[in-house]
């Protein structure tokens, strides 16, 4: 068994447009939380979003050309990542599997108005499709990383994982066992997506899941809180390297984390609510802790998956509690998401590139607006305002529509 | 023989031509030999797809009233992964403990039907401009979407789905959106029983195809140039586990996984299909050499076959260089269409059910068969599948 560890990181996030600024403001509680401007939503009932502002997709286009054909933030937003990872030195990239995670296509209903207004009329789309130099209706969720591929000559395995807001972590979780066994010594994974678009937006507001607390502001989202009235959407992204200790060490790469355990579960319960007693969950995380050889005793710090929506922090907090009994009020657990949105298939990712700085620069994140907890929450949930804290065992994780868990295990490396 | 060797010991398919691996089989058989057709070009208005029909989820489900929350892929999704658990002899619990077993999957598209998109767009019309309007889209026409549109059409909800409805509680990992995705699936279920981290994984691949959405999609992506895809729809799902654990609970047996061979190919324009004889040819002899077999050793070949005219001919062109003339080939989706991210699994479903049986239903003999996946997409894989009797 290989010892895996994390090398580099590249991160665009709502707070943060680099892994440098995204780790301060973490630590500073600065959010990136506002209203929606990438499209004219006054009339949406959600409007209050983790948006990366001043996204410079022509610069990406110029580099790029073939972007053109698209108009899928996260794939600008994933691109970003991926470059920073080349930015800050990663390279021998050519034999990499990469792995990405994301979740839902972006539909592009401007275009299809443009090509067949009022009525859809089929034929009349299907004869304006050939020279139209639209972008995609629906690009491919695959999109991202065969331009990566073909652009730097990458030829490893393409995996594109679409676990909804699993997906970031399974993708890292799924490169860790890749090194672990021993079938590659490096690996790209990581985790993009945005849902600001009107589709994405709209949709998930029809769905119940969203804070209409417009009014608020950054304040809609309030994880544990007992006045909680839902998540808000985010976008970004973080891509890292992964790689064999051996590796690194030999490349004299720079040891961000060691990756110690992984594991993955189904709540099989319901399909629109998790399994309110946790059971998913933990069993996620007493596998992951297993996989890790790591008791429950040892762990200093969770991220928790905390959306803010009613169910999910309940089940989450039962779920902790579960595994780490009477210890699980002693330990810290916070929600990154009260300053970045509910960022679906990068959130997990994203998250750990937060933990990644939390371990480097001894401080835990918080828990924004956190003022009245939901009895039912009684956890230590660093509300407000960081924390200093040596972490040396952290775990992360995520929870998907459709009931599925996922949990990696972070040390420190000394 | 290897106590660690994996084997399919369940295989089930839900497709155009039925849910019946022996009756799909039967059927095709029962059409000419159809190695050297010739591509269809076709207007994408004239293009035909081919659906599952007469197949009503609500009989095989127990609790028949969450049904119309579930999407068509969700729907073959879950039935197929029931009726894989049934031939396999897997009860949920009862065999094996439910998060002992393992679900990887791969899965299409998540298309929203493009009637619900037409309802948006009648009421986001600004009456004076004519004009698509975002205010009147957020203020009138979200009103239409049915709220359950954003699970529907989440891409990881027909696997997420068809786990709940079987109780599985294990690891799982799913992947989008090409055939060749849902086959790295496959790969990576084999690894994982091979190297003892998972005792069973069911393995899946689901796509609906036939909606209006696929159709145009396919046609911005150029995947519908010089190219007869027949689109379609369905499921197929495998169980795989040891040789070991798979006698040891006497399990029914179909093949043993002898040879996953894969090569991830770089597409200059981003989408298509890779249309390289040479590459083929690679991969099909090195899944000979990893299974240390001779082309006189397969007794036949089911193709790729995506009615794409460079592609096919790539394909035709590696077949004739690697195992000659007097190797058979079918080429399942010229009858079954092509259902995407569902395509390959369902040609290993029916491998397996074929070496289960011993005999192709013309009556000869077949104990190893090697299958194509040249789809779009850049995940190319080619695997051979042995009949257990002779697997050493």
């Amino acid at each position: 068994m290989q010892r895996v560890v994390i090398t580099h990181v590249g991160l665009i996030a709502p707070n943060g447009k680099d892994f440098e600024t995204f780790g301060r403001n973490l630590r500073e509680g600065i959010s990136g939380l506002g209203e929606i401007d990438c499209f004219d939503a006054q009339r949406f009932q959600c409007r209050i979003v983790g948006q990366v502002r001043d996204l410079d997709r022509q610069a990406l286009q110029n580099g790029f050309p073939m972007l053109e054909q698209v108009d899928d933030r996260k794939i600008f937003l994933g691109l970003t990542a991926f470059l920073q990872l080349l930015e800050g030195g990663a390279a021998n990239l050519t034999d990499c599997p990469i792995h990405l995670g994301t979740s839902l296509e972006c539909y592009l209903l401007e275009k299809l108005f443009r090509l067949s207004p009022h009525r859809f009329d089929l034929a009349g789309y299907l004869e304006k499709i050939p020279g139209n130099t639209l972008p995609y209706l629906q690009p491919p969720l695959d999109y991202l990383g065969n331009l990566i591929k073909s652009r730097f000559h990458i030829r490893g395995a393409h995996y594109l994982n679409c676990s909804a807001c699993t997906a970031g972590t399974q993708a890292i979780g799924h490169g860790f066992q890749l090194i672990r066994e021993g079938r590659h010594p490096k690996v790209i994974a990581g985790g993009f997506d945005s849902m600001l678009n009107p589709l994405g937006l709209g949709g998930f507001s029809r769905l119940g899941a969203l804070s209409a607390d417009n009014s608020l502001g950054a304040k809609a989202i309030r994880p544990f809180d007992v006045t909680r009235s839902g998540t808000v959407l985010g976008e970004g992204a973080a891509v890292f390297i992964l790689e064999s200790l051996d590796e690194a060490l030999g490349n004299h790469s720079p040891i961000l984390a060691e990756i110690t355990g992984y594991a993955s579960s189904f709540d099989a319960y319901k399909l629109s609510e998790p399994d309110p007693e946790g059971s998913g969950l933990a069993a996620a995380m007493e596998r992951a802790l297993q996989d890790a050889g790591t008791s429950p005793e040892e762990v200093d710090y969770i991220s928790a998956h905390g959306t803010g929506t009613l169910s999910n922090d309940r089940v989450e907090t039962r779920a902790i509690k579960r595994v780490f009994g009477a210890r699980a009020h002693r330990i810290p657990v916070s929600s990154m998401k009260s300053m970045i949105g509910h960022l679906i298939g990068a959130s997990g990712a994203v998250e750990i590139a937060g933990i990644l700085a939390m371990l480097r620069d001894d401080f835990i994140a918080p828990t924004l607006h956190l003022e009245k907890p939901d009895p039912l929450c009684d956890l230590d949930y660093v509300p407000r305002e960081a924390r200093n804290g040596r972490i040396r065992i952290a775990l992360k994780n995520s929870m998907g529509f459709g009931g599925q868990n996922a949990v990696l295990v972070l040390k420190r490396y000394d | 023989m290897d106590a660690d060797l994996p084997v399919i010991s369940g295989a089930a398919l839900i497709c155009p031509l039925g849910c019946d691996l022996e009756e799909v089989a039967r059927k095709l058989w029962a059409a000419d030999a159809d190695r050297d057709y010739p591509p269809i070009p076709l207007s994408p208005m004239e293009r035909p797809v081919l659906r599952v029909e007469q197949f009503d989820a609500r009989q095989f489900l127990a609790d028949k009233k969450t049904v119309r929350f579930m999407s068509r892929e969700t729907r073959f999704a879950v039935c197929t992964l029931q009726f894989c658990l049934a031939d396999a002899a897997v009860r949920v619990d009862q065999t094996h403990a439910a998060d002992d077993i393992a679900f990887y999957a791969g899965t299409g598209s998540g298309g929203i039907d493009i009637e619900q998109i037409e309802k948006l767009l009648l009421h986001s019309v600004n009456q004076q401009t004519g004009r698509f309007d975002l205010e009147r889209f957020g203020r009138e026409a979200l009103n239409q979407l049915n709220p359950l549109t954003s699970f529907k059409i989440l891409p990881n909800m027909p696997p997420a789905v068809a786990a709940i409805y079987a109780g599985v509680k294990g690891s799982n990992l799913i992947f989008n959106p090409w055939e060749g995705h849902a086959l790295l699936a496959f790969r990576e279920a084999v690894w994982a029983i091979r190297c003892g981290r998972e005792r069973l994984v069911l393995c899946s691949g689901s796509d609906c195809k036939t909606h209006t959405n696929a159709l145009l999609t396919f046609a911005e992506y150029g995947l519908l140039e010089n190219s007869g895809v027949i689109l379609s729809e369905g499921s197929a799902c495998v169980a795989l586990e040891s040789l070991r654990d798979a006698r040891n609970r006497k399990a029914p047996l179909c093949c043993t996984v002898r040879g996953v061979t894969h090569r991830s190919h770089v597409l200059p324009d981003n989408l298509g299909y890779a249309c390289a004889a040479e590459l083929f040819a690679e991969l099909m002899t090195a899944v000979l050499a990893e299974s240390a077999l001779t082309p006189a050793d397969i007794d036949l070949i089911l193709g790729s076959g995506d009615l794409h005219g460079e592609n096919d001919a790539a394909e035709l062109q590696a077949i004739q260089q690697v195992t000659g003339p007097s190797c058979p080939v079918r080429f399942p989706k010229k009858r079954m269409g092509n259902a995407v991210a569902a395509a390959g699994m369902m040609h290993l479903a029916l491998a397996a059910h074929l070496l289960k049986t011993g005999r192709l239903p013309n009556g000869e003999r077949c104990r190893r068969i090697l299958i194509n996946s040249f789809g779009p997409g850049s995940e190319l894989f080619c695997i051979i599948l042995e009949a257990v009797c002779n697997a050493s």
